[in-house]
């Protein structure tokens, strides 16, 4: 089932080394370090777990189970707070 | 056209204050001047949560900055923000109380490494893109001076903006004291903000009150030094009071990427001999330096001596080794 980001909530990127999710209802904020800025850019572009996997396992030369195990933990992370949804 | 216009507490919240400055030209030599001028139109304003900034920066269109000014205050700033505002086609927005109150944060609350100092970098950044709109349409040069206070936080600026060009006017602390001491600013006043003055002065509260004038702007202007100092980089340059000039100038705003055509060197030439804070721009630059030095009293050249001179000589070194 794919992921979205919920819409009441904000990224904004700095710099390419992290950024800052605001979820306008709560005004809660958070912050996302670089590997977590790139799943949620992912997330916007509407790409799948394997896909956003695929993608970290390039850049940071990890295999592609364990950055799929990463991607997933973040996903779950950012579902409890309800940042975004199952689709 | 909507700005920031002002970081404001709205029902106990952070919150922006915004103003349509549509066509609005920023002549002045301080941003709030420009709004007080403004005043009678009755321009339309809202208040706003504070991640409207970051929304508002995701679809503005605004500028990115040419160049910033720091200065150690009293030392010849709006000089060049007046040079700047000689090109043709710029826009200067001269310490705006949305970005300085944001940046002021970071000393009381955005500890280095912190999500909150990271949401405050995105803020200052989103106000500042803000602030950089086409307000007459055909803007494409933007400059921001900014508070004096805020060459204490020069390291996180760099580090928002670290291919902008920043330049830091400096003065003589003795004669920097002077002027402050005969119209005392608000960065100054420990009450407005006694959190942020201990900060900035590099004490703790319960020692604000026992700190003399003298001795409050001293050990502030030998931090604004030392932070400059510490962060000099070659996206930076110094200009020391006593080098401003029409040929000074015009090295700071090539440094900004600016080539002035013949017309706007006319204009900074003008700019150079005129005292910068007299909007009618009728009044001419006087230097007082020497005026200022045979007023101190002896407790004025202590506190420099004691707390500023040091970090003042090391710039002046390291102004001369570039």
């Amino acid at each position: 089932m794919p992921v979205v980001p919920i819409k009441d909530v904000v990224y904004t990127d700095f710099q390419s080394t992290g950024g800052i999710l605001v979820d306008l209802k709560t005004k809660q904020y958070y912050q996302l370090n670089e590997t977590g800025s790139l799943i949620w850019r992912g997330l916007e572009k509407g790409h799948t777990v394997d896909d956003i996997a695929l993608e970290m396992s390039t850049i940071y030369e990890v295999t592609r189970e364990h950055a799929k195990k990463s991607v997933e933990t973040l996903l779950s992370n950012l579902e409890m707070r309800k940042l975004v949804s199952r689709a | 056209m909507w700005c920031p216009v002002d970081a404001v507490i709205a029902e106990d919240q952070p919150a922006i204050e915004w103003m349509d400055l549509h066509g609005i030209d920023f002549r002045e030599p301080f941003f709030n001047e420009t709004l007080a001028r403004v005043e009678s139109e009755k321009r339309a304003r809202v208040v706003t949560a504070f991640d409207a900034l970051l929304q508002f920066e995701k679809m503005c269109d605004g500028l990115s900055p040419s160049g910033f000014i720091l200065h150690s205050s009293r030392c010849g700033s709006t000089v060049v923000a007046n040079a700047c505002r000689a090109v043709k086609n710029s826009v200067v927005i001269a310490e705006a109380p949305a970005i300085d109150k944001l940046i002021t944060r970071f000393f009381t609350d955005g500890p280095s490494g912190s999500a909150k100092e990271l949401l405050y970098k995105l803020l200052l950044r989103a106000t500042v893109t803000a602030l950089g709109q086409r307000f007459k349409g055909d803007e494409c040069h933007y400059f921001v001076k900014l508070a004096c206070t805020s060459t204490q936080q020069i390291h996180r600026l760099r580090s928002i903006w670290p291919d902008v060009p920043f330049v830091f006017l400096y003065r003589n602390p003795v004669e920097t004291i002077v002027s402050n001491l005969r119209s005392i600013p608000e960065w100054m006043r420990a009450e407005v903000n006694p959190a942020a003055a201990a900060a900035i002065v590099g004490v703790n509260q319960a020692q604000l009150t026992s700190l003399s004038a003298e001795e409050y702007c001293a050990r502030s202007l030998g931090r604004f030094f030392a932070a400059v100092d510490a962060n000099f980089d070659s996206r930076m340059r110094l200009l020391n009071y006593e080098q401003l000039s029409f040929e000074s100038l015009i090295e700071i705003l090539n440094f900004f990427g600016i080539e002035p055509t013949v017309d706007e060197a006319d204009a900074v030439r003008k700019v150079s001999r005129l005292y910068s804070k007299d909007s009618t721009n009728t009044q001419v630059f006087e230097d007082d330096s020497s005026q200022k030095r045979s007023a101190a009293s002896r407790e004025t050249y202590l506190a420099a001596e004691r707390w500023a001179e040091e970090s003042y000589d090391r710039l002046k070194a390291l102004e001369l080794s570039c």
